[in-house]
């Protein structure tokens, strides 16, 4: 029996018409989107896996990472990068996307339960576990960390209650409070096919330049569960665009808004590769360039072309906005930074002289003014109180206009008689499509108002799971003054004379 | 050894704020969100937060208080599931090289591929509802000892399979479809069929694990991989009986974890969902700015009168007496092959020797057995 015909055997023809209850009572939401569904049996998952295959493959995986995780633990590994303020990029990732990951897992239980389709279900239903495995190893990466750093010792309540961690939040949550196959669409296409290569793999490189091998490690043993996804991504849409010809526009709606919530919570990114690692093998722009344009928007969406899909209705935006993302993004986590988990820096010469080269048309002329008046006081840039932030993707409205940087991007928009504000045009049409969805958000900022966080900014700190002492800038910090020590008990700095060779 | 002089002092010996006790709960413990979910679903109940404690009518003082007794993650987990898959490969590895099903006696051999080949439809079931437990149940203890619980299940159907299409049918798939029609049509399955049409329209995520896990499992689990096996030795089968031993060892710990959720649920005191969202805070609050406004006040949903113990019992009730009787027609197959067994013996031990002491322990007034 071939390899095909036993995964088959396998994995299909499980479920039965049911006899006692409506098939309409098991499976309640499918027919809530409007996407039609003819023949889907004929469906193949990309990857073939089962139950023995995946258990074996899986096991070997987390047992390889594991083993560089201890080692690097028991080596204090942390004190060995080149630079301990790659650490503050390191937890912002951290507390943002292990959630994220986590809210995956149920996302996928529930993408599995509500598709009637049985290869999209077991594939959707490995992803659900590999998401919960990627949530625990995220956990385990930094559970080490948070026995020698600041601001990860609450990250629980830190993601609850944060302005920041609203930004990966709300993107989550609204996957999870839309119907099956728009969630299929946002999470297996959008988010996985389009956008996991440039989060885990520039940032991986980076982790490797500066030493951080726990980090790569974590980086590359996600990323080869990655794969499996983006596959799954392609199938479904491939799927559904041949299922009926009526499911495209429907499906073009949810590629154009997942696409520009997908590239703006990826946002951080961009400063994870350009600004926290000491030594770059890689720009958000150059990788942006590779990950996304060559191989997304000139490859994939060709291919979609004989389907009736264009390009994602933003995309030319985030094209523009390469040259800026990442500075502007870094100029709203220094305005922030008095109210982050994670620390700003001031920029070192060496960072001046390289954003400077790879950016030779924005970060001069733009951007470097502002990182300079931190010279002189490194508090000098950081705005008061909590930030006015975009109603859909909730990262604070300061972006510029790529057209004219000196101007704001910010938009408006009018609903119920109240006005809501948003980072760019991309968010504000997610909003006016579907108001009544995005009124829902919870804001930080009303509910700080409203007395929820208490009476005191001592109150709202405890409420975030962290204390004043843990935010702020980087190199006048405690955790820069740990890092220096504890490199000076294993004697890291000691310097040796030179090489004698004959 | 540790060189004294060449290790650091932590600057906290616990990783986080709250306690904990193991690498289990190191990455179990608060992983789900309980607070500030964003927006309301769009399709189904609609009026519902994201993780939202009226997704069942059971109520609890702290839904992340719950832990597996086995302390499953995903390493330990997978791991342990590796070991379990090696040795059915090796199981039926074995079995084909020295052709032990030429070897196996009638009627077992063609009473055997009717039983067991249609199980894949219950296993595979039962892991899809799970899914809707993953999904709506609170915190990640709770749903992650589901998420596991339905991945044994769909391994089980796989390995049901892979026994169908391996021994009876010969290296081909023939047997499936045979298989298929005898769960759809057969009258001895009819009323397990049954069972599972109506677990799959559960919506209260509690009595999913309560309707599976407490009732038609222990019986049906410990009937086909279990008190069988002595049966099938007799006929000069192995294979099902180490097969069967492999799927106890996962019955086991189902059994186990849902044994101590029911204990976990039962002995709350708390009586209504206000209480607990007392304790995660909004007490303190003069009322959530967003109530009235984008969600319903929990303070007014209505509380079931019963206490968790009364819903559970009645959940039991309903469901042993079904799940007890969509068992006993099994015994037409095991007559109209002639194998000398009775369903309603195996039943009966269930009964006694693991419900009833269970029963008993939680206190579950009025359970009819």
């Amino acid at each position: 029996m071939g390899t095909s015909q036993r995964y088959r055997a396998l994995t299909r023809d499980l479920m039965w018409d049911p006899k006692t209850v409506n098939t309409k009572k098991i499976y309640p939401l499918v027919e809530a989107e409007g996407i039609r569904l003819k023949d889907p049996s004929k469906w193949e998952d990309p990857f073939r896996m089962t139950f023995n295959q995946y258990v074996k493959i899986q096991s070997e995986k987390d047992q390889l990472h594991h083993a560089v995780r201890t080692a690097f633990e028991a080596n204090y590994g942390h004190t060995r990068v080149i630079d301990g303020r790659w650490f503050e990029g390191v937890k912002a990732f951290a507390v943002a996307v292990q959630p994220a990951e986590y809210a995956a897992h149920r996302l996928m239980a529930y993408i599995g339960r509500n598709i009637p389709i049985e290869a999209i279900r077991f594939a959707t239903f490995n992803q659900a576990i590999d998401e919960l495995r990627h949530a625990q190893i995220e956990i385990k990466h930094y559970a080490d960390m948070s026995k020698y750093y600041d601001g990860l010792h609450a990250y629980a309540q830190t993601n609850e209650n944060l302005w920041f961690n609203t930004v990966p939040k709300s993107f989550f949550d609204d996957a999870l409070t839309a119907g099956p196959f728009e969630s299929l669409i946002a999470i297996s296409f959008s988010f996985e096919y389009v956008f996991t290569n440039i989060l885990f793999l520039p940032f991986a490189s980076s982790a490797a330049a500066v030493g951080d091998e726990h980090f790569v490690s974590v980086g590359k043993s996600v990323q080869s569960d990655e794969s499996r996804h983006m596959a799954l991504g392609m199938s479904a849409l491939r799927m559904l665009l041949e299922e009926d010809d009526r499911n495209v526009p429907l499906i073009q709606s949810w590629i154009d808004k997942w696409y520009w919530r997908a590239y703006r919570i990826f946002s951080v990114i961009s400063t994870l590769v350009d600004y926290y690692p000491r030594v770059r093998p890689i720009s958000w722009k150059k990788a942006f360039e590779i990950y996304v344009e060559e191989q997304v928007i000139n490859g994939l969406f060709k291919d979609l072309a004989r389907y009736g899909i264009r390009p994602p209705r933003n995309f030319e935006d985030s094209v523009k906005e390469k040259e800026h993302y990442s500075h502007a993004t870094m100029r709203i986590l220094e305005h922030y930074k008095h109210a982050n988990y994670f620390r700003g820096f001031r920029l070192q010469p060496d960072d001046y002289e390289w954003l400077s080269n790879e950016y030779p048309s924005t970060f001069d002329r733009y951007y470097a003014p502002f990182f300079r008046r931190m010279d002189d006081h490194v508090m000098a840039v950081a705005s008061p109180g909590l930030p006015a932030v975009c109603a859909v993707c909730q990262i604070p409205v300061e972006f510029p206009d790529p057209d004219h940087p000196e101007r704001p991007w910010t938009q408006y928009a009018e609903h119920n008689g109240k006005t809501h504000m948003f980072c760019s045009p991309g968010c504000k049409q997610i909003f006016v499509e579907e108001p009544h969805k995005y009124v829902q958000w919870w804001w930080p900022a009303e509910s700080y108002l409203n007395g929820e966080f208490g009476n005191s900014l001592e109150d709202m700190f405890k409420y975030f799971g962290f204390a004043p002492e843990e935010a702020n800038e980087y190199y006048s910090s405690r955790d820069y003054h740990r890092w220096l020590k504890y490199r000076q008990q294993l004697g890291l700095d000691k310097q040796y004379g030179s090489i004698v060779t004959d | 050894m540790v060189d004294s002089k060449r290790s650091l002092t932590p600057i906290r010996r616990q990783p986080w704020d709250w306690q904990t006790r193991n690498e289990y709960e190191e990455v179990t413990v608060r992983e789900q969100p309980y607070l500030h979910g964003h927006y309301r679903n769009k399709y189904y109940k609609s009026d519902h937060d994201i993780y939202d404690p009226r997704y069942t009518a059971l109520r609890s003082s702290n839904w992340d208080a719950f832990r597996d007794p086995k302390k499953y993650w995903y390493t330990p987990y997978v791991h342990s599931r590796k070991k379990l898959a090696d040795s059915v490969t090796e199981v039926f590895d074995r079995a084909r090289r020295l052709g032990i099903y030429y070897t196996i006696r009638e009627p077992w051999k063609s009473f055997s591929a009717q039983l067991y080949i249609p199980l894949r439809h219950y296993e595979y079931a039962g892991a899809l509802q799970l899914q809707h437990v993953i999904r709506y149940a609170m915190g990640c203890p709770i749903e992650q000892c589901a998420t596991y619980t339905a991945f044994d299940k769909q391994g089980r159907s796989q390995w049901l399979t892979e026994w169908g299409i391996t021994f009876p049918g010969n290296e081909t798939d023939t047997a499936l479809q045979p298989s298929k029609q005898m769960w759809m049509e057969h009258e001895s399955f009819r009323k397990l069929r049954e069972y599972m049409e109506k677990l799959l329209v559960i919506e209260d995520w509690a009595e999913v694990i309560v309707a599976s896990h407490l009732t038609i499992e222990p019986l049906l689990g410990r009937l086909v991989y279990g008190n069988l096996n002595s049966t099938a030795l007799q006929y000069g089968d192995v294979i099902i009986p180490q097969l069967s031993l492999v799927c106890q060892d996962e019955l086991m710990w189902e059994e186990q974890w849902t044994q101590k959720f029911i204990e976990f649920i039962v002995n709350d005191p708390v009586t209504n969902r206000w209480e607990y969202l007392q304790s995660l805070g909004y007490a303190d609050w003069p009322g959530d700015y967003r109530w009235g406004n984008t969600l319903s006040d929990p303070r007014q949903t209505p509380e079931d009168p019963r206490s968790n113990r009364e819903i559970v019992s009645e959940w039991m009730n309903q469901w042993l007496a079904t799940a007890i009787a969509a068992i006993q027609p099994l015994q037409m197959l095991f007559d109209e092959h002639g194998i000398q067994y009775e369903v309603q013996d195996s039943i009966d031990s269930v009964i006694e020797e693991t419900l009833i002491p269970f029963i008993k322990k939680m206190n579950l007034e009025n359970v009819q057995v």
